[in-house]
């Protein structure tokens, strides 16, 4: 026997209370975005590391510097030694793919002329390269201008959402400041889904000479068999003078996004306890709605219908709610979320509304409208009949 | 068998911290096909005896047996599948839904029933044109009056074809007029349908419709002689 009250009767019960439904839905809709925000920012933490690695290069460390690129100093000639040295280094442009670089955060400033004290500045991650660098991270693509030579500066795609400013003020010609000196923008690079995307390209042997420095932070090395670093590894405890340790680039971004796991478990945590408030209210809206139709309840089941059916329907009614509210949440989020930068350090990366999030965001808002059903379902199942007939 | 058939029924509730008996050791017995009217001062017991014979609620102890079911002995989910082909209730106040339309309320109990759209029309229509509210078909409750509410929520309780009608106090929130156009139309379900009616009622004008009249008092049931009315 069919069972089920008809679709138009839980359709039509939306309309008795237009504010509470609507309410309903915004709380919904705010889940939605919610869950797509945390999981483009958790996804966005993890793939901007991830996606920077590859399988076929190796970071070349200082051993003293705990894996920290910045605090790492290696000789300047490192990269002419390894490229003696190691067998099996990749050769692109018939030049070994070996890019000696130095990393470094400082404080940099827009536009040109001397430093003047209330102007604002932007603490940045600058990459001392060389033209190899473009060999070795394939990620990286120059999206207008060319590499840079003295006195100039690639400019990452990201940089000018991490600084919060107008593009044009980042534009091919521009001025950027910083180390005591003035660069121009020749050009712009794009590394999608990476922390590359929020730094500055610089000459390397610029930046030496503007920091004082005669070495570099770190050689990244390119070798033909991917995951195959042995006689890197090798190379690297033969010359202990050189107090070197190898990191698969893989490794390295890896360790580097688990340095970041509480952030991703507060950002979760967060919206977590969002979630539980919604769903609280949810809940109580749905009961507050069986509160006001006991009698009409006790009557559909006196005319035959089971506990379930009432159920059922009231399902159809909250999961409306949390559908249309849920996309609603999709559509603020894609306005509001996709496309914007977090800054996290001197790095940043992009958030992006992908079919994760939005899944996420959708099986979340649905998931609301199904648990928030729970306490009303409980009530209509152990709700004597006869007794709520007298319900005012 | 007759087709309300209650031994010793008992039924006790719990009312704050006080147990109350409505219904102690009732006996009773009701033939297809009549009108029977149940009168008594209120909190008697009346309408729970009516509810366990809706199969809307349950007794303590005792037999209940009613259109050849043991009530007793069924599960809830039992119930609501005896209550959608055997019983139509009427109550006082009509419990339409008022989201939906005159038509629609009356189609409910059709829904639990394995008809296609187009028998589902034609019995709405019928019980529609017995209440006299073809014409109110696609009216919302709020737009109906409170006699024509009440005449829809009749055609609910018959739209099914079930053989028992329970009728708690259905004349008791009408006016004059309507009240009689009530009545008149659960004689006519009575003596042209065969329906067999229970009707609570304070109403001594209601109770003269019924051919066996009862009155339950502090638990106990008697039965009335014909004319007498209290």
């Amino acid at each position: 026997m069919a069972r089920a009250l008809p679709f138009d009767y839980a359709l039509r019960n939306l309309g008795r209370r237009p504010l509470r439904t609507l309410l309903t839905a915004l709380s919904s809709a705010l889940v939605a975005a919610l869950l797509v925000a945390t999981t483009a920012f958790v996804r966005g933490l993890d793939t901007t590391f991830s996606g920077a690695a590859q399988a076929d290069t190796a970071i070349l460390l200082s051993s003293v510097a705990e894996r920290d690129v910045v605090r790492s100093t290696v000789t300047a000639g490192l990269s002419d030694l390894v490229a003696a040295s190691v067998p099996g280094i990749r050769q692109i442009g018939g030049a070994p793919a070996i890019s000696a670089e130095i990393h470094m955060g400082s404080t940099l400033r827009l536009g040109p002329g001397p430093e003047r004290a209330d102007e604002p500045t932007y603490a940045g991650f600058v990459r001392g390269v060389t033209d190899r660098a473009f060999a070795v991270h394939d990620a990286v693509t120059i999206t207008s201008g060319r590499p840079p030579r003295t006195g100039e500066v690639l400019v990452g795609a990201l940089v000018g959402k991490q600084f919060d400013i107008d593009p044009a003020r980042l534009a091919l010609g521009q001025k950027l400041r910083f180390e005591g000196a003035e660069f121009t923008i020749c050009g712009h690079f794009a590394a999608p889904g990476t922390t590359l995307e929020a730094e500055v390209w610089t000459p390397l042997a610029e930046l030496r000479g503007l920091t004082k420095r005669d070495d570099s932070s770190a050689a990244f090395v390119r070798v033909e068999t991917p995951g195959d670093f042995g006689d890197l590894e090798l190379f690297a405890r033969r010359r202990l003078d050189l107090e070197l340790v190898v990191i698969p680039t893989a490794t390295y971004y890896r360790e580097l996004s688990d340095y970041f796991a509480p952030i991703r478990a507060l950002a979760w945590a967060m919206a977590a306890l969002i979630v539980a408030g919604a769903l609280f209210g949810g809940a109580n809206t749905l009961n507050a709605a069986v509160q006001d139709r006991l009698r009409e309840l006790a009557a559909l089941r006196a005319v035959g219908y089971g506990g379930f059916a009432i159920v059922r329907s009231l399902s159809q009614e909250s999961l409306l709610i949390a559908a249309s509210g849920g996309v609603l949440g999709l559509a603020l989020a894609r306005v509001f979320v996709s496309g914007n930068a977090v800054s996290i350090a001197m790095s940043a990366f992009s958030l992006e509304v992908d079919a994760v999030s939005v899944l996420v965001g959708f099986a979340g808002s649905l998931l609301l409208g199904i648990l928030g059903t729970a306490p009303a379902a409980a009530r209509v199942m152990r709700m004597s009949i006869a007794a709520a007939l007298k319900e005012p | 068998m007759a087709f309300i058939e209650l031994r010793n029924i008992t039924k006790t509730y719990r009312k704050g911290e006080h147990v109350v008996t409505p219904l102690a050791d009732v006996s009773l017995e009701i033939e297809q096909g009549a009108f029977c009217v149940l009168l008594g001062p209120s909190g008697s017991g009346k309408t729970t005896l009516m509810n366990l014979v809706a199969a809307i609620d349950r007794a303590d102890r005792g037999e209940l047996h009613v259109a050849g079911a043991d009530l007793m002995k069924m599960s809830s989910g039992a119930l609501a599948d005896w209550r959608a082909q055997n019983v139509g209730y009427i109550f006082q106040q009509s419990n339409l839904v008022p989201v939906l339309t005159a038509y629609e309320n009356v189609e409910l109990p059709l829904w639990l029933m394995p008809l296609s759209a187009a028998e589902r029309h034609q019995r709405v229509s019928l019980a529609l044109a017995a209440v006299g509210l073809t014409d109110r078909a696609e009216h919302l409750p709020k737009q109906l009056s409170g006699g024509q509410e009440q005449r829809v929520a009749i055609a609910r309780a018959i739209v099914a074809d079930p053989p028992l009608l329970v009728a708690d106090e259905p004349t008791g929130n009408l006016d004059h007029d309507s009240a009689t156009g009530v009545l008149t139309l659960l004689d006519r379900l009575n003596r042209e349908r065969g329906k067999t009616i229970l009707m609570v009622t304070h109403d001594p004008r209601a109770a003269e419709h019924g051919t066996r009249r009862f009155t339950l008092d502090k638990g106990e049931l008697r039965e009335l002689a014909p004319g007498v009315l209290r």
